[in-house]
């Protein structure tokens, strides 16, 4: 079985009992430090640093690996890619028989890696550790407007929903004999079942849109506050942004000068 | 002396924008405290009646005054919510928060009550329907019988004086029928349940309306309206077998209760 976040974000880390708040700030302030970080040692501390962070929480090789696979596939290509396509001065590369590598690419490829990475461990770490419900009163409480928050939360409530209605008018066409295919036929029939699940998706979200009525919705996201530990949790946010930001460039710089 | 109605229904009449007709000058009372159960084929205008109750569609013909406010009413339609609570067929459409607990708490926010009072209405709610072990899980995780259950509290506990139920044995298995039956019949408010399944009618309700092409066909005691073969068969509906071999359903009964 796999897990789900939802099933990671049960735990009882430190971590897991920070307000989310404080949380999102302190990994905000490590997705923007290190994207605008052109170091590429400082990217590589904070991305080890968030994998040993993700693996404090609970979190298995396994699984990481699984969630990481998709964003790989983008780094691969962008890694092969840029070394070729940069341009540079002949003596600023390596040549290999007719193919000549630029350091610069290499560069930017292990910085744009490394950058991607981290970014995503660090939203993989957000998402472990915070169920949706504590994520949408985190944003809440920063002031992102109620109306985007709704909207979040809504729609990744219902995309699970939209999910197994789509899985259910899969499963009616394989048992009435359809076989996915490179036909004509077969297109014709995916945009009939993409066409049934939008009129399907808007007549659920009328529905929706009524059963909220009927309880009182006049257009006002509200939701019930949670106790927090302001102290406790400022703590755990510098000491996250110290780990993942300040210790990696502090190391970075020394580790240049030498 | 004047009979205490809390729902009055007078030569309600609605068309849909296209001609067709799907409530024709129905007329019917319901007095307080009582279980009324609204019954007829597919397309009878069960829904579309309880739409028009709570508010939701506005007729074009006839008069209506539920807990003594009238939906067609802008000003009283807000406060229906209040008085009225729906629970729609399909679970999901009214199950729009990430957990329980805050879903049960989305109405009564909406009322605009402070956070303390919020938190004991949900926590009666939860207990009325037997579900407070669920509170802090996710709708897509419960079963239907449990999603039925956190739609109703979520009704509940806005403390409505009428509940309407659309359908609420669709999709429940038999124990989550008897669970839903056990929790409906200790519910001190007035009930209309528009429901498919008239066994489940007769343990729940001590009257009935026929509704048959939108139209009030008979009104009455349940037993004696439901047993008349002649007037369900007329209509596209069937004696339950409880009132076909009484004493056959009567000893099921009490082997079941034994």
């Amino acid at each position: 079985m796999t897990l789900t976040l939802r099933d990671w974000a049960s735990g009882s880390s430190p971590l897991h009992r920070m307000d989310a708040r404080w949380k999102l700030l302190a990994l905000m302030s490590v997705a923007v430090s290190v994207v605008w970080s052109e170091n590429w040692a400082m990217a590589a501390l904070a991305c080890g640093g968030s994998l040993c962070w993700l693996r404090y929480v609970g979190v298995t090789w396994a699984w990481l690996v699984s969630r990481l696979g998709g964003v790989g596939g983008f780094l691969i290509a962008l890694a092969l890619v840029l070394p070729l396509t940069v341009p540079g001065q002949p003596d600023q590369g390596w040549t290999w028989g007719p193919i000549w590598i630029s350091y610069r690419g290499v560069e930017l490829a292990v910085l744009i890696t490394l950058r991607t990475l981290t970014v995503a461990c660090v939203a993989l770490l957000l998402l472990t550790t915070t169920p949706l419900e504590q994520l949408t009163r985190g944003l809440l409480g920063l002031g992102i407007p109620r109306i985007v928050v709704q909207l979040l939360s809504m729609s990744v409530r219902y995309v699970y929903v939209l999910g197994t209605e789509l899985k259910r008018l899969r499963i009616a066409l394989r048992t009435r004999g359809y076989r996915q295919s490179v036909t004509r036929y077969s297109y014709q029939t995916t945009a009939c079942v993409i066409g049934s699940l939008v009129v399907r998706s808007q007549e659920r979200a009328e529905r929706i849109a009524q059963a909220m009525y009927c309880r009182g919705f006049s257009g006002e996201w509200r939701l019930l506050p949670v106790a927090t530990q302001h102290t406790r949790d400022a703590a755990m946010a510098l000491v996250m942004v110290l780990s993942l930001v300040l210790l990696p460039w502090i190391i970075a710089v020394s580790y240049q000068r030498l | 002396m004047s009979v205490p109605y809390i729902l009055e229904v007078q030569e309600l009449t609605l068309s849909w924008p296209d001609g067709l007709t799907a409530l024709d000058e129905v007329t019917f009372h319901v007095c307080t405290g009582e279980s009324v159960a609204v019954v007829g084929p597919n397309g009878a205008g069960k829904t579309t009646l309880f739409l028009c109750l709570a508010g939701v569609l506005i007729p074009q013909r006839g008069r209506l005054c539920v807990a003594g406010l009238d939906p067609r009413d802008s000003r009283q339609r807000r406060l229906l919510p209040q008085k009225l609570g729906l629970v729609f067929a399909d679970s999901d459409d009214q199950l729009i928060h990430w957990t329980v607990y805050d879903d049960v708490a989305f109405g009564p926010l909406n009322l605009g009550l402070p956070e303390t009072e919020v938190r004991q209405r949900v926590e009666k709610a939860l207990r009325a329907v037997r579900l407070e072990h669920a509170a802090q899980r996710v709708p897509f995780h419960l079963s239907s019988g449990e999603k039925k259950r956190a739609a109703l509290a979520g009704v509940l506990a806005m403390e409505p004086e009428i509940l309407l139920l659309d359908e609420p044995t669709i999709h429940l298995d038999p124990r989550g029928r008897r669970e839903l039956i056990s929790v409906l019949n200790q519910l001190n408010v007035t009930k209309l349940i528009a429901s498919h399944d008239l066994e489940f009618n007769l343990a729940v309700c001590q009257r009935v309306v026929v509704l048959d092409q939108g139209r009030l066909i008979a009104e009455g005691p349940i037993r004696e309206i439901l047993a008349d073969t002649r007037l369900m068969e007329a209509h596209g509906l069937e004696v339950p077998q409880s009132l076909k071999h009484p004493r056959l359903h009567l000893t099921d009964s009490s082997s079941e209760a034994g």
